[in-house]
């Protein structure tokens, strides 16, 4: 009788959840997986590359190669900071014509993020903390009775990565991740924003999460090209996992990477294949990426069939400046494809 | 028993899907409006609309989505809006800050010998015309919609009639705004010519300039009435002025009811 009372109860509250519509489904790239720039310079590419462009790799894998000590405070500031300014003259309702003009010029999926991060890398371990990451996404459509989704968290999170060889050619590493989330996820009218109708619009949701991900690496010894092939298992999650609004989805990425020795400067290009529950649904699991320095010049790219990237960085002993430009493939209600040019600037210091 | 839960819960699995397949019909319009297809926007949202599986949950958003179709068909961008929506009832406050200097038939004009009630009914006219001309000069931001527009504009209030939501009824008493609007423009350019004397005052039909007249303060207690719903706050206050649009009604049905007023009219010109 008690398992039935359960039953009737989570259904209930099952079916709260689904019927209620002042949500909206935020791209899962949004929020379901580490953060940082080497994931916007080079998707889930990022996971095959040995290179530390953020305080820590993407692959947890890879510190196990790690072979220098390292402090690094890095600044990430995503695209369009006015555009922040301008939705929030219009939830202010202070917006002019001109304001609401150009939000609908590039009304899709239009994007913020900003992040400062701090961390230290060792020979086997490292560690790093991100104070404050604010994520922006919104959406606007039609221009007669706009039609606003909204996406935005403040996110605090702490990582730590372990790993060591175990013999000459395989190497494992973990890393363990907490984040705490506030967010806002909403879909509306703009007319619901001005009546009593909107007043639940900016209800603030909390969640936190403890990630642990593993990985194992295969890279065999004295090749000439420095192959490295990884099995890495993301976001696999406790805590507040069931957010109907954000569910994280446990992903595993097989990586495959060479990293030939050439005369003139380092060169690496690898290749994720990322496998999760919801495959059927993206554009495909696969992404190769790519990076190339010389002296005191980088150059990086990747390339999939929903993201394209290509940027630059400048880097010295102690610093680097970055700039990334996006294409991203979205597709709308009616099953057709669209684009969205993004581009974002990143300033590191490494002590 | 756990048969009896799944029969239980079967109507609500119904619902969701319902509910679901009604959000997919309003992306897909919404993206067929952003294309500018509206037609078959409106055909998409329509034919929904028909379906028997239809309940009143599902009509609030279905209504106000296929009201913007035919608002978008008609050209109503809300960027060329947006003082009316933040402002919204500023052709309320209209009717309260008239205070135009013109009167369409001057009491110098009009004969002392002239019996008191048709006097009054002359000066209730003066009355209605100021008020008309100041709600009209206080729309000139609203831009004015084409013929075909109006008729789409009047859909799209018809749809938005019978919804409950605060939201819905603002949006429907800005698109009764932009209704008025073009309502007033069919007649203001010819009593502007009248007033300037550039036409012959001998067309004028009293009867008809009446049904104008009313049709206006039809469509602005019907913009009240909306707005009521829209800001419960201001209740009271959108009661009380639908109050005095009804007096002005009452007073107009009176002043029609002088037969020969049209008569006077042309004689006075004369």
């Amino acid at each position: 009788m008690l398992s039935e009372k359960i039953i009737f109860l989570s259904l209930l509250l099952i079916s709260e959840t689904i019927l209620g519509i002042t949500t909206w489904t935020v791209p899962p790239k949004i929020y379901n997986q580490n953060t940082g720039f080497s994931y916007l310079a080079f998707s889930s590419g990022c996971n095959s590359l040995n290179l530390a462009i953020d305080a820590l790799p993407c692959n947890p894998a890879f510190i196990a190669k790690e072979r220098r000590d390292r402090f690094a405070a890095h600044l990430f500031l995503g695209n369009n900071i006015s555009y922040l300014k301008q939705v929030r003259d219009l939830s202010e309702g202070t917006a002019s014509e001109t304001t609401i003009r150009d939000l609908f010029q590039r009304h899709e999926n239009e994007e913020l993020q900003t992040q400062l991060e701090v961390g230290y890398l060792n020979e086997t371990y490292g560690w790093a903390v991100t104070p404050f990451e604010l994520k922006y996404l919104s959406s606007f459509q039609n221009q007669s009775l706009p039609k606003i989704s909204l996406y935005a968290s403040i996110e605090e999170s702490a990582k730590v990565q372990f790993g060591s060889f175990i013999d000459n050619h395989w190497a494992y590493g973990v890393q363990l991740r907490y984040l705490q989330r506030r967010f806002v996820n909403s879909e509306f009218f703009l007319t619901e924003s001005l009546t009593s109708d909107g007043d639940q619009i900016l209800q603030t949701q909390k969640q936190n999460l403890f990630f642990i991900e593993p990985a194992m690496m295969y890279a065999p010894e004295a090749h000439s090209l420095n192959p490295e092939f990884s099995l890495f298992l993301a976001n696999l999650a406790l805590g507040d996992t069931n957010q109907s609004a954000l569910p994280v989805i446990p992903q595993l990425h097989i990586t495959s990477s060479i990293n030939p020795v050439i005369n003139h400067g380092r060169f690496g290009i690898g290749f994720d294949i990322s496998l999760d529950k919801n495959l059927d649904k993206g554009y495909g699991p696969f992404t190769l990426a790519s990076f190339y320095e010389f002296g005191i010049l980088r150059l990086l790219g990747s390339l999939g069939r929903a993201e394209n990237t290509i940027g630059a960085t400048v880097f010295d002993s102690w610093w680097n400046v970055s700039l990334v430009y996006k294409t991203e493939t979205y597709e709308n209600a009616l099953s057709e494809a669209y684009e969205q040019r993004k581009s974002y600037l990143f300033l590191g210091i490494d002590l | 028993m756990s048969f009896f839960i799944f029969l239980f819960f079967l109507p609500a699995c119904q619902k969701k899907q319902k509910t679901q397949s009604i959000r997919n019909t309003t992306e897909k319009a919404t993206v067929l409006i952003d294309k500018g297809d509206y037609s078959s926007a409106i055909e998409l949202l329509e034919s929904e609309m028909n379906s028997p599986a239809f309940t009143s949950d599902n009509r609030e958003e279905l209504s106000l989505v296929l009201a913007s179709a035919y608002a978008a068909r008609a050209g109503i961008k809300i960027e060329n809006y947006w003082d009316y929506l933040i402002g919204f009832d500023t052709f309320v406050k209209t009717i309260e800050s008239a205070n135009s200097n013109f009167d369409m038939i001057p009491e110098s004009m009009v004969p002392e010998n002239l019996d008191l009630e048709t006097k009054e009914k002359i000066k209730q006219i003066n009355a209605n015309i100021k008020n008309i001309k100041a709600i009209e000069q206080k729309a000139a931001k609203i831009p004015l919609i084409s013929e075909s527009g109006s008729s789409d504009i009047l859909r799209a209030r018809y749809f938005l009639k019978s919804t409950v939501k605060p939201s819905s009824k603002l949006y429907r008493s800005m698109l009764t705004a932009v209704q008025l609007k073009h309502h007033l423009s069919q007649k203001t350019q010819f009593l502007i010519k009248t007033l300037n004397n550039e036409s012959d005052w001998c067309a004028i039909h009293i009867s008809e300039l009446s049904s104008w007249i009313d049709e206006a303060l039809s469509l602005i207690d019907d913009g009240l009435e909306d707005l009521a719903v829209a800001i419960p706050s201001e209740k009271e206050n959108y009661k009380r002025m639908q109050t005095d649009i009804y007096k002005q009604q009452q007073d107009l049905t009176t002043s029609n009811e002088v037969s020969d007023i049209s008569k006077v009219l042309c004689y006075l010109k004369k």
